[in-house]
Order: structure tokens, then C-alpha cells, then sequence
């Protein structure tokens, strides 16, 4: 399955930029995560995420236009790829039948 | 709180980022923050989202120079910045060459320093030597140290509470001699069990000293060293129980310690020190620290108990104790603090070996303008032109390293091995280069990397590009570079610093050396003779010693020459207190000190000291005749300011004994017979018949054809005494040496340290002002086909080169004379006054001047000597 680990941190990226579907940037992901998870997610930290997981070939970056609310500077938006895609649900799989094993009792 | 809309994020935080991160990323990670930080403008006050700002940006800065030191490891760019660095440094070999020699020789010194002082203060060869420690009565006025008296020594025994063992030793330096060999005085101590307890050494054959060798009444026994087993046994087993007679006493051997114990300091017999120990006894102590127990704690419990210890001559208002890690006691903490003061100024020829590479590279990275301007501005960015230029700077120090630990285990091994055949080479020293030596030639090695390379490429990737590329490489000159001439200014500031420092150091140091030739040494034999007191019992015994001596040698038709000395000339000796009859003092204290030399008839004669008024000893001056002294030219000119001393009446006190009166019946020329700083050294001679020395040295020289000296001593000594042994058998030649090896060593080790400073300095000029005046080809050219003549390039080129050196000097010269009577009082021991000798400061500045006027001389010449044609041509 690749050569990649997915890490704890970086499957909730994924999850945030697939749900954010065409708005996945640094500033919307950290927010998200941040609300999900209900703790201070640092900026940085999600930026160097996207930006390893994009080595990974997990995501897809795109330069985005100027816009005045990133000091006029170009924004970069991020997509999952196909790739990515695949091994997110090999995660899901994974952890669903991992949590299968365990049944009830946790809750 | 909101905030403003208008807040702006920190720029500096900013900056940070787009020096870091590759330009290609920075626009979008700096759209993200600043949308980010915008937002939290909105819900915060301004100062909390720049604080936001800066947070995210160490994140992000910590990360992305972490991603580009692993690039650089991972991508290759490594080895191709090392090939090239490599291919430049193989283009200019004279560089390379002079870059590596000059580090090579700066770091020798430092690391050669560093490594005496590691090798002297080595912990001991013990289990956890840090709890060794030495126990010291303290003079609280003075601060000086002393060993206590039995007394105390017991009372601390008895309740020793803090110390896992405590023991007590005293040097006791006897001839020993055994089975099959013969008399021999080799270095003893006496050691209660307690020592051997403290110090956890295991014999290599036999058993320690215990308890019941310490017993009053045990038989005697001794422990020998491997190295004295392999010599007086040949490592026979049989050793043990072998007896061995040291003065009055027989010991039977039961142990073999280790070749490499020799506590406490190059020993190798060791007896007991027996209970119940005198209480006036002086002893040094040593203990182990209980676990747990630090040296200030047991201190403070032994100066609070000293009061209660009802010794009678101790006041603890004027008495304390000092606790000291054994080896730091040993060798005198004052030791310590010089020996790191004198590393820190050797210290100094780094820096400026350093400085010299350093303007070296800077120097050619100033031509190379066009170059890197041309990398900048492909994409490469500062740091991949700094990056070759550091690992060029870092290839010319490490190789600077290996030479200056090569060079530093040289000069370690060639001390090591002087000190070891002196017998003087404490045991605990380790030669072998330590890993902190290492640490410290590494770290040198980075500080060069630093000063002469990093420094220089981040002084020339500051260029304006356009500029750059639009000029071509007209080259620069010296004072067009500021950094330059700081850097030749520094360089020849800290020269003149070290050279002043190092020649009054020298002075001193030559100071002490005897002049040679001054008195006869060739083909004089010396020798030691002690006489026990165990054997020689009182003065009858003594004088028949020595006059049967000196009749047997006045017959023996072998033997050209011979004398009995308390010192020989060249060698150094005891002064005694000294009263001019009329002259008085109100306390003995206050008597003045003279260098006092008892010596047989012969002495003057043998060593050619001509007696200039009145006459030298007879031996009608025995024993039961008044008192006559002889003085010589230097006494008289400081004890009588020049006028006759003949009929003078000297009493003479040696310690705490009552005063002698002597007559003088005689002056002595004695030019260069002993000397110190330089200045001949004021002396009293008395005849050996009356006075009672148990202790003197013989000199003898034998006539052609006749055995050697040694022979006819031995046989002689023999025959009169067979239990005597011959100590210290040296030539007065190897004496005068061994007195003047202090002095040589200093002045040697300061002497080159100055030179090599000087020709630093010299050689970082030449290179420097030689490259600057080749790249100016051109603009010499220009000069010379406007009309310059060659004298006006000459000195054009001189003044450049030598205007930094003007500059460096006055701010050396003026550092050196606030600095050398420090320097001169806390490292040398030498007199301040002599700090601002008129002659070191006059004679170094000639010196660094002449040596820059050379440096600069040549690449002048060749200047002027320009053919404008060839040179606009060559453009």
C-alpha cells in the first residue's frame, strides 16, 4: 500500500480538503480542523501538512488568482488526487475492521 | 478586542520567510498567513495576531531550514559544491597552500597548549577520582597552603567523618639498596594504609600496605614499582620478600605496584608511614569523598571542627582548610589560571591566522564579483555561493587542523618525553590526545571555517547585481574593500600585541639562562653526595667525610681537577640572611638576603673566577680558625655600592639557627657564574671546613690518558664509604642545561609563538596586497599611461598596502601597553615595571613595519613595472 504512512494529522487534512471540495486553502483548513476538533490548530503546522502530502502526490495544488483578503498575493488551493483518494478509503477499511476486532467494547 | 483594518502583518517576519523559503513558495504561504493574520485582526487585538504572526513563522522557518539542510545532503548539491570547492582550491595551490600552512600553524599553538594543560591536570588514574581529594591547612593572610602536623592529622583520623578513607603520606627520598645492586636514590614516600585505601590500587604481584605494617613495632615493609622489579629482580617472583635497606632501616618487599601508579607524583617505593604518626610530624592528606559528600560541604565541616581539635598551634581566626581535587592541589590552582591565561594569548595566532585566511579569500572573492553575481541572479540564490565558499573554507581548516594536532601531539610528546627522563613527569599525566583536545581543534577548526570563509562569502554575494554584471572584473584594491583592510588592521593589531607580549616574555625567560662560557665546563663531571644523618651522626663525622675525600682526590695522580660546592657555578642555590657588622635592624626579619655558596679551596681556580682584592680561601681556613668569606664584584656593588668589603665583618643566619660572623678576606670577578634577569647575582662564598653541609656536590675533571672522571669518583666515594650512593651524575654541561631548560623552554615556546605571529602577519599581507595589486593591473595600467610615473606607482601601491598596516599598529601598540603589565604580573611573575620596556616597544613596531614594507615591496615593484600597452591590451 504505497510507500507512504498516513499519518494521524494528515488524514484529517485530506478529510478537510475533501470536504471543503473547491475552497481548500491553508486559512479554511486550519478553521475547519480547528472547529472539528475543537483545539488550536497552529497555521503553519496545516500548511507544511498540504505541503507534504502534495509531495506524496495525495494532493493537488493550484495557484489561485490575487486576492486582496492574502495581501494581494496569489492564493493556493489543493484538491484530493485520485491517488489520494484511494488511500484514504485503504485508511477507512483499515480502521473500520481494526475497530470491527474491538466491538463494543470501548463505548 | 477588534482591530484596525488596516494592521499590517510583522514585516521582519515577513523578511525572515522570504529568505528562507524558495522563492517559488513564499508568495503562497505569505497569501496564507496574511489572510490568516487578517482574520485574527478581526477578533483579536493586533499585538496578539503579530505574536500569531511571529509563532507560525518560527514554525514555518525552523521547518523549511530544515527541509533545505537535508536537500543539500540528499540532493547531490553536497558533493558537486565539494567537487567544485575542490576544483577551486587545486586551481590556486599557492592559496590553498598558504590558507592550510598558515591555519596549520596558527592552530598548533592552541591545540599544543591545550593539550599540556589536559596532559598535567588529567584526572587521576583512579575509580571516580573526582572524590580524591588533598586536605590543606590554609594560611588565611597569606592564602597560601600548608600540610598538617600529626596531631591533626590524628584527630581528623579519629572522627573522619564525610570521607570514605583518609590517609596521610610524607616524601621521604632515601638511597635504597638490595640483593645485587647498588646504592640508588629513587623517589619514596611514606604512606599509611589509609592512602592505598583511598586510592584503590591493586599490586600486579603481592599485597598492599595494611594496617598491621603500621602497627608500632611491625616488621618493615615496602612496596616497589614494576618498573624497579624489571630492573633490581628481573621480574622474578621471588621479589616478594626480597630485603631492601633505605637508610638506617631493611624493609621486606610484599608488593609490586602497577608501572603506572607513581603516587604522588613519580614514586616508585613506597614504605609505611607508622602509628601512631609524631605529632609535629608534617603530613600531607589525602582522602575519598564519601558518596554523596561534595568537596565545599567536607570543607565547611573540617574549617567548623578546627577549633574543637585543641591543637595548641593552630588559631582558626589565622587557619582554615582547604578541600581541592587531588591533582588541582598538586599542581597549584594558580597553575591552572596561568596556564588557561597563556592559552587564551596563544590563542591570539588563531585569531590572527584566521583573519590572514580570511583576507586571503576575501580577497579573491572580490574578483569574482562578476561570477557570483552571475550565480545570484540564474537562481541560485546567496546561499548557493556561499555554500561552495564555505566548504572551500571548510576543506582549508580541517587540513589546518590535522596540522595543528599533528603539530600539538609533536610538541605534547617531545614535552612528555623531556619531563619523563627527568623523572619528573607526574604519573596521572596522559600524553595520548584526549578527546577534548579534539573537541578543542574541532572547534577552532568551525571558528576558522567561520571567520575565513563563511565571512568572506556573505561579504561578496553583497552585491548589486546590475552593477556587478555591468562591470567587468576590474578587480579591487585593498582600500576599496573595507572589510579588507579591517581585516589586515586586526591582523597586524593582534601581531603586534602577541610579538610585545612574547618578547618581554622572552627577556624574562633569557634572562635566566646562564651565559655560557663564562666558566670552564668541559670534560667536569658532578655529582650529588648526601650524608644521612643516620650515618653521619654529627659534624666530626661529617668533616672526616669530606676531608678524606678531598685527600684521596688530591692524590690520585688521574685526577686534574676537583671541588666541593653547595652549588656549582651556572646552578642555583639557598640564600641565607646577611648583617654588615655596624649596620643594624630592628627586627632579624628585616636582614638582607644574599646568595650563599659554601665551596672548597680549590673552586675559584677550577672555574677560572679570578680573585681581584685580597685572597681565596687556604685550608689553613679550617674548622677552629676564625670565619673568612669571600664575596664576588656583584656583592660588593649592591651590599657596599662599589666600596672595598676586605676586613668587613659579615654575620650570616641560616634558618633558625644563630648567627655566624665571617670575615671577608677576599673579592671575586665571577662574570656570568650565576645570573638572573639578566643581572649577575650578588653572592657569599664560605669555606666548606667551616661550616657542617651534609649535603654537596663534587665537580672533577681528569687528566688526559687517565680513567674517566666517574671512575676514579666511584672508587674514590668506595673507598671511604661503599653504602654511599652517587647521586644527580651529570656533566657540568648537562647541569648548566638542566638549570637553563626553564628559561630555553619559555623562551623558546614564546619566541617562536612571536615569530610565528610576526610571519603570519607577513605572509597575510604579501598575499593580500600581491592579489589586490594583480587585479588592479588594469587601473595601474591606466595611471601609467596618463603619465605615472613608476615612482608614483611605487608609491601608490605602497601607501595602500601599508595605510591598514599604520592603522593596525597604533591600535596594537596601544592594547599591548595597557595590556603587558597584566600579562606581565599575573602570567609571567615578572617585574611590571619592566612591562613597558622602552626597547620591546621600539624594537616590535620596527619590526612588523619592516616586515610589511617587505610584504608590500614586491607586489609594488611589480606594479610599477606595469607596461600600460600590455596591461589596456590585456582588458
Amino acid at each position: 500500500m504505497g510507500r507512504y504512512i498516513l499519518g494521524e494529522f494528515e488524514h484529517l487534512v485530506l478529510l478537510a480538503v475533501l470536504q471543503l471540495r473547491d475552497d481548500a486553502y491553508g486559512v479554511s483548513v486550519t478553521e475547519l480542523l480547528s472547529e472539528q476538533t475543537d483545539q488550536d490548530v497552529a497555521q503553519a503546522a496545516v500548511y507544511l501538512t498540504l505541503r507534504r502530502l502534495e509531495k506524496k502526490g495525495w494532493l493537488e495544488g493550484h495557484t489561485a488568482a490575487r486576492s486582496p483578503s492574502s495581501g494581494g498575493r496569489p492564493r493556493k488551493t489543493y484538491s484530493v488526487t485520485a491517488e489520494g483518494r484511494t488511500r484514504l478509503a485503504h485508511a477507512q477499511s483499515t480502521l473500520r475492521s481494526m475497530w470491527s476486532a474491538i466491538g463494543e467494547e470501548l463505548s | 478586542m477588534r482591530t484596525s483594518p488596516d494592521a499590517r502583518p510583522p514585516r521582519r517576519a515577513e523578511q525572515l520567510l522570504e529568505r528562507i523559503v524558495e522563492r517559488a513558495e513564499v508568495d503562497t504561504l505569505l497569501a496564507d498567513l496574511d489572510e490568516g493574520f487578517t482574520r485574527r485582526c478581526r477578533v483579536d487585538s493586533s499585538v496578539r495576531a503579530r505574536r500569531w504572526y511571529w509563532r507560525q513563522t518560527l514554525i514555518l522557518a525552523v521547518a523549511f531550514a530544515g527541509i533545505r539542510i537535508r536537500n543539500v545532503f540528499t540532493s547531490g548539491a553536497l558533493l558537486l559544491d565539494t567537487r567544485r570547492a575542490v576544483r577551486s582550491l587545486r586551481r590556486s595551490p599557492g592559496l590553498t597552500l598558504a590558507a592550510v600552512g598558515t591555519l596549520g600553524l596558527g592552530m598548533s599553538a592552541p591545540s599544543a597548549a591545550f593539550g599540556i594543560i589536559s596532559a598535567m591536570f588529567s584526572p587521576l588514574p583512579v575509580e571516580e577520582p573526582d572524590r580524591v581529594v588533598a586536605v590543606d591547612l590554609l594560611d588565611r593572610e597569606s592564602g597560601r597552603t600548608f600540610a598538617a602536623s600529626g596531631s591533626i592529622y590524628s584527630a581528623w583520623q579519629a572522627r573522619p567523618d564525610g570521607f570514605e578513607a583518609l590517609g596521610a603520606y610524607d616524601d621521604h627520598d632515601q638511597a635504597v639498596s638490595g640483593p645485587g645492586f647498588s646504592p640508588v636514590r629513587v623517589p619514596s614516600v611514606r604512606v599509611t594504609p589509609g592512602v592505598l585505601e583511598v586510592l584503590r590500587v591493586e599490586p600486579v604481584l603481592g599485597r598492599t600496605l595494611t594496617e598491621s605494617d603500621a602497627a608500632p613495632g611491625a616488621p618493615r615493609t615496602a612496596l616497589i614499582r614494576e618498573d624497579l622489579w624489571d630492573d633490581w629482580f628481573d621480574r622474578r617472583p621471588d621479589a616478594l620478600g626480597a630485603e631492601i635497606t633505605m637508610g638506617p632501616d631493611v624493609f621486606t618487599v610484599v608488593g609490586i605496584m602497577p608501572a603506572s601508579f607513581g603516587f604522588p607524583e613519580a614514586h616508585q617505593v613506597w614504605t609505611t608511614l607508622r602509628s601512631p604518626i609524631d605529632d609535629y610530624a608534617q603530613v600531607d592528606v589525602i582522602g575519598r569523598l564519601a558518596d554523596g559528600r561534595s568537596i565545599e560541604a567536607v570543607e565547611t565541616r573540617l574549617i567548623g571542627s578546627l577549633g574543637a581539635l585543641g591543637d595548641s598551634t593552630i588559631d582558626p581566626a589565622h587557619t582554615s582548610v582547604e578541600v581541592e581535587e587531588f591533582v588541582v592541589a598538586q599542581q597549584g590552582r594558580r597553575t591552572l589560571t596561568l596556564l588557561w591565561g597563556l592559552n587564551l594569548l596563544v590563542g591570539l595566532l588563531v585569531v590572527i591566522a584566521a583573519a590572514n585566511v580570511s583576507a586571503l579569500f576575501l580577497a579573491r572573492g572580490l574578483t569574482r564579483t562578476s561570477e557570483t553575481a552571475l550565480r545570484m541572479s540564474t537562481g541560485g540564490g546567496r546561499w548557493a555561493v556561499i555554500r561552495p565558499l564555505g566548504i572551500e573554507a571548510f576543506i582549508v581548516s580541517a587540513l589546518g587542523a590535522g596540522i595543528g594536532v599533528f603539530g600539538a601531539q609533536a610538541i605534547v610528546g617531545w614535552m612528555g618525553a623531556t619531563l619523563e627522563a627527568r623523572g619528573t613527569l607526574p604519573y596521572w599525566a596522559d600524553l595520548e590526545p584526549s578527546p577534548g583536545l579534539l573537541a578543542f581543534a574541532l572547534t577552532l577548526m568551525l571558528g576558522a571555517t567561520v571567520v575565513a570563509g563563511v565571512i568572506p562569502a556573505i561579504r561578496t554575494t553583497r552585491v548589486d547585481l546590475a552593477d556587478a554584471l555591468k562591470r567587468d572584473s576590474r578587480g579591487t584594491s585593498i582600500d576599496r574593500a573595507p572589510l579588507l583592510s579591517t581585516l589586515v588592521g586586526v591582523e597586524v593589531a593582534l601581531a603586534c600585541v602577541l610579538l610585545v607580549t612574547s618578547t618581554v616574555a622572552v627577556r624574562g625567560a633569557l634572562g635566566t639562562i646562564q651565559k655560557a662560557g663564562a666558566f670552564p665546563t668541559e670534560g667536569v663531571l658532578t655529582a650529588e653526595l648526601f650524608l644521612e644523618p643516620f650515618a653521619y651522626e654529627d659534624t666530626a663525622a661529617r668533616r672526616a667525610f669530606w676531608s678524606g675525600l678531598k685527600e684521596r682526590l688530591d692524590g690520585d695522580p688521574g685526577v686534574a681537577a676537583h671541588t666541593l660546592a653547595s652549588a656549582m657555578p651556572g646552578d642555583g642555590t639557598s640564600d641565607a640572611w646577611i648583617a654588615i657588622e655596624g649596620t643594624s635592624w630592628d627586627r632579624a626579619e628585616d636582614w638582607p638576603r644574599s646568595q650563599r655558596r659554601v665551596v672548597e679551596t680549590g673552586f675559584f681556580d677550577m672555574f677560572d673566577m679570578e680573585i681581584s682584592a685580597g685572597r681565596a680561601f687556604t685550608d689553613a681556613d679550617g674548622p677552629d680558625s676564625p670565619g673568612v668569606a669571600v664575596v664576588n664584584d656583584a656583592w660588593v656593588d649592591e651590599q657596599l655600592g662599589g666600596a672595598s668589603p676586605l676586613g668587613l665583618v659579615v654575620h650570616v643566619r641560616e634558618r633558625d639557627a644563630e648567627p655566624v660572623s665571617y670575615e671577608i678576606v677576599g673579592q671575586v670577578r665571577d662574570d656570568g657564574v650565576s645570573v638572573d634577569d639578566g643581572e649577575r647575582v650578588a653572592a657569599l662564598f664560605l669555606p666548606v671546613a667551616q661550616r657542617d653541609p651534609e649535603r654537596l656536590r663534587i665537580a672533577v675533571t681528569s687528566r688526559p690518558g687517565a680513567p674517566e672522571p666517574l671512575e676514579t669518583l666511584t672508587a674514590a666515594i668506595s673507598s671511604i664509604d661503599p653504602a654511599l650512593p652517587l647521586d644527580r651524575v651529570m656533566t657540568l654541561e648537562a647541569l648548566v642545561r638542566r638549570e637553563n631548560d626553564g628559561g630555553r623552554v619559555m623562551g623558546l615556546l614564546f619566541g617562536s609563538l612571536g615569530l610565528a605571529a610576526l610571519l603570519l602577519a607577513i605572509v597575510g599581507l604579501h598575499g593580500v596586497v600581491a592579489f589586490s595589486t594583480s587585479q588592479r593591473r588594469h587601473a595601474i595600467g591606466v595611471m601609467r599611461a596618463l603619465g605615472a610615473t613608476e615612482t608614483t606607482v611605487l608609491a601608490d601601491v605602497l601607501g595602500r598596502g601599508l595605510r591598514p598596516v599604520g592603522i593596525g599598529l597604533a591600535v596594537g601598540l596601544a592594547v599591548s601597553w595597557s595590556l603587558t603589565p597584566v600579562v606581565s604580573r599575573e602570567l609571567l611573575a615578572e617585574a611590571e615595571a619592566r612591562a613597558h620596556d622602552p626597547l620591546v616597544f621600539g624594537l616590535v613596531p620596527l619590526l612588523l613595519l619592516s616586515g610589511a614594507v617587505l610584504a608590500v615591496v614586491r607586489p609594488a615593484l611589480s606594479a610599477s613595472r606595469v607596461d600600460p600597452v600590455a596591461a589596456l591590451k590585456a582588458e
